[in-house]
């Protein structure tokens, strides 16, 4: 079953950045605006505060008209920013910068105040209040402040851009990355789609998640692929191997048919007709037998078998077959303590086979090996006769179906009995081997133990 | 041979073939065509053995027997099928079918396997000595003699002329012996079969003035007194 992925778009991953920036930028501003504008705000006041007890100072020790004088001075000479004011009893302005009173003025410590000089401003400002009941006033306009605020503000502006431009082009170009990937991989599957079944994916780095992606892929199209050339060297073999048969069947028949046959050839020939059904009938359930075991379907049936009996078994029935021919069975079973997980009925087709063969081909006088070895993990069957053997270059090809080797003995086999085991191994994990038995044929079919439970 | 035979087969010709074969031997034959019928007949009457097909509309035939031999019905079980592979073959047996012929296959085989199922009818008593004519196979010691004179049979010579004993008098096919006897692929290139009944027949009938063993061409073999 296909697991299900959400759905996912470049554009949802650019638009998530996006609101990442500017939220990050946000909370950025609000901290460095809360913290810095604490801090101007608090030096300012203190700065005020030491000028206020500075003038009240001098009034103190020098009367109202020595302030008067001091806070003229220092509206003269004033830093921009910098405010004055010294009122008297009734709120008349006396000296400063400063003009209108303000009753907010009296017993101001850092308050806000508006006030008009001509221009409307705001101001934070501190206060006294002398002994005849006026008042010294100190304020700051919001200058620095507004300028704080300024630079931060621009700092914000600043950094959003530097971020958003920099995320933009990372994020472009990862997409780009990951998009052109996915893009190879999609138009692999496209070309195999439309039925190039030979298109690969290119594999840069096949550690990271999209070279596995394309690893898996391409194992997965060359297992399609071998498939797909297997069947079709199969169903042309099929197509060739079950005409011959038909043919003969078909002549046999119209030779019974023909009215001028004599009775005993017309039985004959039926009889020849029906050999050759069944053999064309063998040939396919044997296909259909190897079919299964080669995409493992058959691996349903498996079951723990208990092998040395199995040997025993198929050596009984083929025993007579090879003293027919001439040659003597030998049997070196060993002892397997555990049954093997095994397709019963597989096994003894291929084992039969290779015995079958043993007696077909080793020649009168040979002598034939059944034996069986635990290897641990692997379980060895193997058939040695000291007949002529196989070429060393024909060992893999006499695997394949429809394959003998002589040709000539065309009523020998279907060809298909090799083919068999070497199924019937790979089903079992194992492998079908042809080796050199000095002299003859050594069989040597490997079946994994497995879990038999 | 009598007896009530079901047929659950949905392909009519096959199953005129079938049916009309075993009226023509003897048999009386209920025929339905759905798996569902044959189950509910199957199991609210008494057949003697039930032909059954592997695909069916309905009920596939698997099923069918399993839920016979659930039901405690055990009734012998031949599956007729074109599923022909020896997975299938395993398959079927293991369900709770008494044997499994595969389609298409000859009629003679089909007789030849349904008796040898009627043969296997529950009640029949365990028997220890097995005869046939002046032939006498001792299970218990395992000794076989003719005529009073002691036979040496190989184990495996012992083993078929055991099937042959019990399936005395009935017709045996090539493919009947290789499957049940040894649980063999029956390939018709090999001549397994042959070279163990004929070193059987020599065992059996040299010397001996009536031959047990006969061959009937084309069909299999047969153990019996008569010709």
């Amino acid at each position: 079953m296909a697991g299900r992925i959400g759905s996912f778009r470049p554009q949802t991953f650019l638009a998530f950045a996006l609101a990442l920036v500017v939220g990050a930028s946000a909370a950025a501003l609000v901290v460095v605006y809360a913290t810095g504008s604490g801090i101007i705000s608090e030096r300012e006041r203190a700065e005020a505060l030491a000028e206020r007890d500075l003038l009240d100072e001098v009034y103190q020790e020098q009367g109202l008209q020595s302030l008067i004088n001091a806070v003229a001075r220092r509206t003269r000479f004033s830093a921009s920013g910098e405010r004055y004011g010294v009122f008297g009893p009734q709120g008349q302005p006396l000296a400063g910068d400063l003009q209108g009173f303000n009753p907010a003025f009296r017993d101001a410590d850092w308050r806000l105040v508006r006030v008009r000089r001509p221009t409307p401003e705001t101001l934070h400002v501190v206060a006294a209040t002398l002994d005849d009941g006026g008042l010294l006033v100190v304020g700051r306009d919001r200058a620095n402040q507004a300028r704080f605020e300024r630079s931060v503000v621009y700092g914000f502006i600043a950094a959003f851009l530097i971020v958003a431009v920099a995320s933009g082009v990372a994020g472009l170009a990862l997409n780009a990355a990951v998009l052109q990937r996915v893009e190879a991989i999609a138009a692999t599957a496209e070309r195999i789609a439309s039925g190039d079944l030979s298109a690969r994916t290119v594999i840069s780095d096949p550690e990271d998640p999209f070279g596995r992606i394309a690893g898996s892929l391409n194992a997965m199209l060359d297992r399609i692929e071998a498939l797909m050339n297997g069947m079709r060297s199969v169903t042309d073999s099929v197509a060739h191997d079950l005409r011959s048969p038909l043919t003969r069947m078909k002549g046999a028949l119209a030779r019974a048919q023909h009215p001028s046959t004599p009775e005993p050839e017309r039985s004959e020939a039926i009889a020849v007709a029906e050999t050759e059904a069944d053999r064309t009938l063998a040939t396919l359930s044997a296909l259909l037998d190897i079919a299964r075991a080669e995409s493992g379907l058959s691996r349903d049936v498996m079951r723990p078998v208990d092998l040395r009996a199995l040997m025993a078994e198929v050596a009984d029935v083929f025993a007579p077959v090879i003293e027919d021919a001439g040659q003597s069975l030998t049997l070196d079973l060993g002892s397997l303590p555990t049954p093997v997980a095994a397709h019963e009925a597989l096994v003894r087709q291929a084992v039969g086979n290779l015995l079958h063969n043993a007696a077909q081909h080793a020649g009168e006088g040979a002598e034939v090996a059944l034996r069986l070895r635990d290897l641990g993990a692997l379980v060895e069957i193997e058939v040695a006769d000291s007949g002529p053997g196989v070429p060393e270059a024909d060992r893999e090809r006499v695997q394949e179906r429809f394959v003998r080797l002589d040709a000539a003995r065309s009523g020998g086999g279907s060809g298909l009995g090799l083919a068999i085991a070497a199924a019937c191994a790979r089903l079992h994990g194992g492998a079908l081997v042809l080796g050199d038995a000095e002299p003859g044929l050594l069989a040597r079919l490997t079946l994994e133990r497995g879990a038999a439970a | 041979m009598s007896g009530r035979i079901l047929l659950v087969e949905d392909d009519a010709d096959t199953a005129e073939y079938v049916a009309k074969g075993l009226r023509e031997a003897g048999f009386t034959v209920e025929h339905v065509t759905d798996g569902r019928d044959g189950l509910y007949l199957a199991s609210s009457s008494a057949f003697d053995a039930v032909v059954m097909d592997r695909l069916l509309p309905g009920m596939d035939g698997l099923s069918v027997v399993k839920a016979l031999r659930a039901g405690g019905v055990e009734t012998p079980v031949l599956f007729l099928s074109a599923l022909a592979q020896l997975d299938e073959r395993v398959t079927g047996l293991r369900a709770g079918g008494d044997d499994y012929l595969t389609k298409p296959f000859g009629f003679s085989e089909l007789h030849a396997r349904l008796e040898n199922l009627l043969r296997r009818r529950p009640g029949t008593s365990v028997e220890t000595v097995l005869r046939c004519g002046d032939l006498e196979m001792d299970l218990l010691s395992r000794k076989v003699t003719r005529g009073g004179k002691t036979l040496d049979l190989l184990p495996r010579e012992f083993k078929l002329l055991e099937y042959f004993l019990r399936s005395k008098d009935r017709v045996v096919t090539r493919t009947m012996l290789l499957e049940q006897v040894w649980d063999y692929r029956f390939d018709p290139h090999t001549s397994i079969i042959d070279t163990h009944i004929s070193r059987l027949r020599k065992k059996l009938d040299e010397g001996f003035e009536k031959p047990l063993l006969h061959t009937l061409r084309g069909v299999g073999y047969r153990l019996s007194e008569a010709p």
